[in-house]
């Protein structure tokens, strides 16, 4: 009898608790909808045609719509040489970025960091940069690199001559490598602050009666505690940077000689110059497939998956 | 710990996955675009598109609902709804144009309405190829007379000889040469409602300075070239102030000096029937040599190259600063200077096309209007037009844009000895003036010219070397199409 009892009250139990873990599911699911409604809309669907653009010839002109091409697209943009010439660019521009951005950021995080009157005012200025558009600033910094401009002026009254930041292919690259590490300082900055400010002051504490000196603390307290942000923070510039398009078009345009023709350049020139939305689509693929690979082995190599333990 | 190493592990890759689909996804256009002279080179404020942001627009593109009607009825051009496309973004003139002209136009054909929309230069192309491909084109469009061939070539223009025979002839040879930049195939698709040109605009004070009559300035090469030597001052082998300065920054405005220089030469882009480029002629080659010889060597005259100074604000323009004693402009930087440093543009005068053996300069139509193909409404959509063009409009239309009337018998027009007087030699210029070649696959074909003078600017190819492998590429391309 009792037995019989305890059975029934379980089911009930049991039934009343995958009823509130229906209602619990249903409510969440309610709760994700319009957000999951918007990415599969925006982005998924998008994305799924945009692939199966890239196997087409498209132009939107065209009242014959798509032309099925297969992978001739993929071929064609894989033995071109301006795409393989675009993708070293970019990568140069990349990863000359990342190191001066990160240690940089790293080094005004540890400025941020410090209990100094005004701090709060300098960290407003350190993020100003990245709250300002970048086509915005890419025109401001088209004045500072010009010939009449801050930098040249600047040289000129040093007793330099006019630099020609923008118009030497040699150097082209590396002034908007310049322009972009300030842009993408603040961003850093905020990270690195955040990731110092969550590191156990006790720590520190501990390793001082120890006798570790100001290096120390850096080296083997600072450093590791900011590994899981600086992997972030490196992945998501590799991201964002290999996508780089706004200062390049306004800067230089691809140009001189092409030394600053990076591979979004290129999809902006077949999509929207050319009308060939097949191949912008192709180009668009190989640079997702490419961001993809070097995110994830960054990502193995900086969490040490990658080499041994 | 090991779980905990799961879980970073987890939302790293999460966040990764995220940001990659975010920023495939992202189309962080900034769609304002600052281009104060829509066919000069065009000042890069915007079209700022991210790699699958072409995706996304194509896919935009073809997803968009079709035929969301933009005509309300189909008629003869009695009544109805247009819609209108204007390229360009300046404020004076979206101003007139939808607070006065279209509110004039409606008022003078009753049960008319215009809806106007201004499109920056920098996106006009994305927009209309998007539009086209959702079927919700707009019935009249602006747009660059380069690309009537490309839209013609699709069946997304109608042709306007039927309209342009109701035309009084008079009207019709007032453009000159213009309004046949405009045909594609024997047909004409566009009539121009400014007009667009690159002359050679000097100092005049400076000119007094090493002895030169400003009244008098050079008329063919030679005087030229030995005008910019006088002017160009020098410290040993650095020139502190260019003679003469032209646009090298490697997009269409260079292609625009080669064309200018190439026609002075006796040369010609195309073969009489558009189907063969001829840039590497011998006179290509002396064109081209001529451009390269301004910037390098011995005898250079100017300094700066591959600077974008039409991009610069008026009062940073070289002519401005004085950085340079001659350089090519185009109407609307001259208008903005005047504007900006009135005192120095009094010092400013334009000189006639140079001849070598031809006298001629980049120009033509700049702003062109066509029709959709598909509009329901084709009478009013060629009333509209043909509004535009009266000279009552163009009175209040000109000035705010920038673009000079490309009507021989406005030259004595109030409006251009009076209310613009900068306008007078881009007008009476006209007959000298000489476009591009008409073709699809133009754009393509232009830029790999643009890419081979660019690398023979820089030294890196010679003059005929350059030609001949843009000639070869350019000609595959159109072979191919």
């Amino acid at each position: 009898m009792l037995v019989k009892e305890v059975t029934t009250s379980r089911r009930f139990t049991a039934q009343r608790g995958s009823k509130l873990h229906r209602k619990i599911a249903l409510a969440g699911f309610l709760f994700v909808l319009p957000a999951s409604l918007f990415i599969i809309v925006f982005n998924v669907i998008p994305l799924i045609y945009a692939f199966y653009l890239s196997l087409t010839s498209y132009d939107p002109l065209d009242r014959g719509g798509p032309r099925w091409q297969g992978l001739e697209g993929y071929g064609d943009v894989l033995g071109s040489e301006q795409f393989w010439s675009a993708l070293k660019i970019t990568a140069q521009y990349t990863f000359e970025i990342i190191p001066l951005a990160i240690i940089f950021a790293l080094g005004l995080a540890l400025l941020a960091n410090r209990r100094i009157p005004g701090i709060g005012f300098l960290r407003g200025i350190f993020y100003l940069p990245r709250i300002v558009s970048l086509t915005a600033v890419s025109l401001i910094w088209l004045w500072l690199y010009s010939r009449d401009g801050l930098f040249n002026y600047i040289g000129t009254f040093f007793g330099g001559g006019d630099t020609p930041w923008l118009t030497s292919p040699d150097l082209a690259i590396h002034s908007l490598v310049i322009m972009r590490v300030w842009k993408a300082l603040g961003g850093n900055m905020v990270l690195f602050l955040a990731g110092l400010q969550n590191i156990p002051v006790e720590l520190y504490e501990a390793a001082k009666i120890d006798g570790a000196n100001s290096w120390n603390l850096f080296r083997y307290i600072t450093l590791p505690g900011l590994r899981a942000v600086a992997i972030f923070v490196v992945t998501t510039n590799i991201i964002y940077l290999f996508q780089s398009f706004s200062e390049i078009y306004v800067l230089t345009n691809g140009g001189p000689l092409e030394s600053t023709m990076t591979v979004n350049m290129l999809i902006y020139r077949e999509a929207f110059q050319y009308n060939r939305m097949g191949q912008a689509c192709v180009i668009a693929f190989l640079l997702f497939a490419v961001i993809f690979v070097f995110a994830y082995f960054n990502l193995r190599l900086m969490s040490g998956r990658g080499g041994k333990r | 710990m090991q779980k905990r190493q799961l879980r970073l592990r987890l939302s790293l890759f999460f966040v990764l996955i995220a940001t990659l689909l975010a920023a495939c996804g992202d189309n962080t256009a900034t769609t304002t675009s600052a281009t104060t002279a829509p066919a000069s080179a065009t000042t890069a404020a915007g079209a700022a598109t991210t790699a699958s942001g072409a995706a996304t627009t194509a896919a935009g593109a073809a997803t968009t609902a079709a035929g969301t009607a933009t005509t309300a009825a189909a008629s003869t051009g009695g009544t109805g709804t247009i819609k209108v496309w204007f390229p360009g973004n300046s404020q004076a003139e979206m101003d007139v144009v939808t607070k006065k002209l279209a509110p004039a136009f409606e008022q003078a054909n009753p049960g008319v309405k215009v809806n106007i929309e201004f499109v920056d230069w920098g996106n006009i192309s994305t927009k209309l190829n998007t539009a086209f491909a959702g079927g919700t084109a707009p019935d009249v469009f602006g747009h660059g007379v380069a690309a009537t061939a490309g839209f013609a070539s699709n069946d997304r223009l109608l042709p306007i000889d039927n309209y342009l025979q109701k035309w009084d002839p008079k009207m019709i040879s007032d453009f000159g040469t213009l309004l046949d930049q405009g045909k594609y195939n024997g047909k004409h698709y566009s009539v121009p409602i400014r007009g667009d040109a690159r002359l050679i605009a000097y100092r005049t004070d400076l000119f007094t300075e090493v002895g030169l009559d400003p009244a008098k300035p050079p008329t063919n090469w030679q005087e030229f070239t030995a005008a910019a030597q006088k002017l160009t001052k020098k410290s040993g082998s650095r020139i502190d102030r260019s003679g003469f300065l032209f646009s090298t920054t490697a997009d269409q405005g260079l292609q625009q000096v080669f064309l200018t220089f190439l026609t002075e030469a006796g040369g010609s882009q195309m073969n009489a029937d558009l189907t063969k480029l001829t840039w590497n002629s011998p006179e290509g080659v002396k064109a081209l040599q001529y451009m390269i010889d301004t910037y390098n060597g011995p005898n250079a005259v100017a300094t700066g190259l591959g600077e974008n100074y039409g991009s610069l604000a008026p009062n940073q323009q070289p002519l401005v600063t004085g950085r340079t004693a001659m350089a090519i402009v185009d109407p609307g930087t001259l208008g903005a200077i005047r504007t900006a440093s009135p005192d120095i543009y009094s010092k400013i005068a334009v000189m006639p096309p140079l001849k070598d053996v031809k006298q001629t300069a980049f120009g033509g139509a700049g702003t062109v209007l066509f029709i959709n193909k598909d509009t329901k409404n084709p009478d009013l959509a060629w009333k509209f037009i043909d509004f535009m063009n009266q000279d009552s409009t163009l009175e209040d239309y000109l000035p705010a844009n920038g673009g000079f009337p490309m009507r021989t018998s406005l030259l004595n027009s109030e409006l251009v000895t009076t209310k613009v007087p900068y306008f007078k030699p881009f007008v009476q210029d006209i007959p000298y003036y000489v476009g591009n070649p008409n073709i699809p696959t133009w754009t393509q074909v232009r830029d790999v010219l643009v890419r081979y003078l660019d690398k023979a600017m820089h030294g890196t190819l010679s003059a005929k070397d350059a030609l001949d492998q843009a000639t070869a590429e350019g000609q595959a391309i159109i072979d191919k199409k």
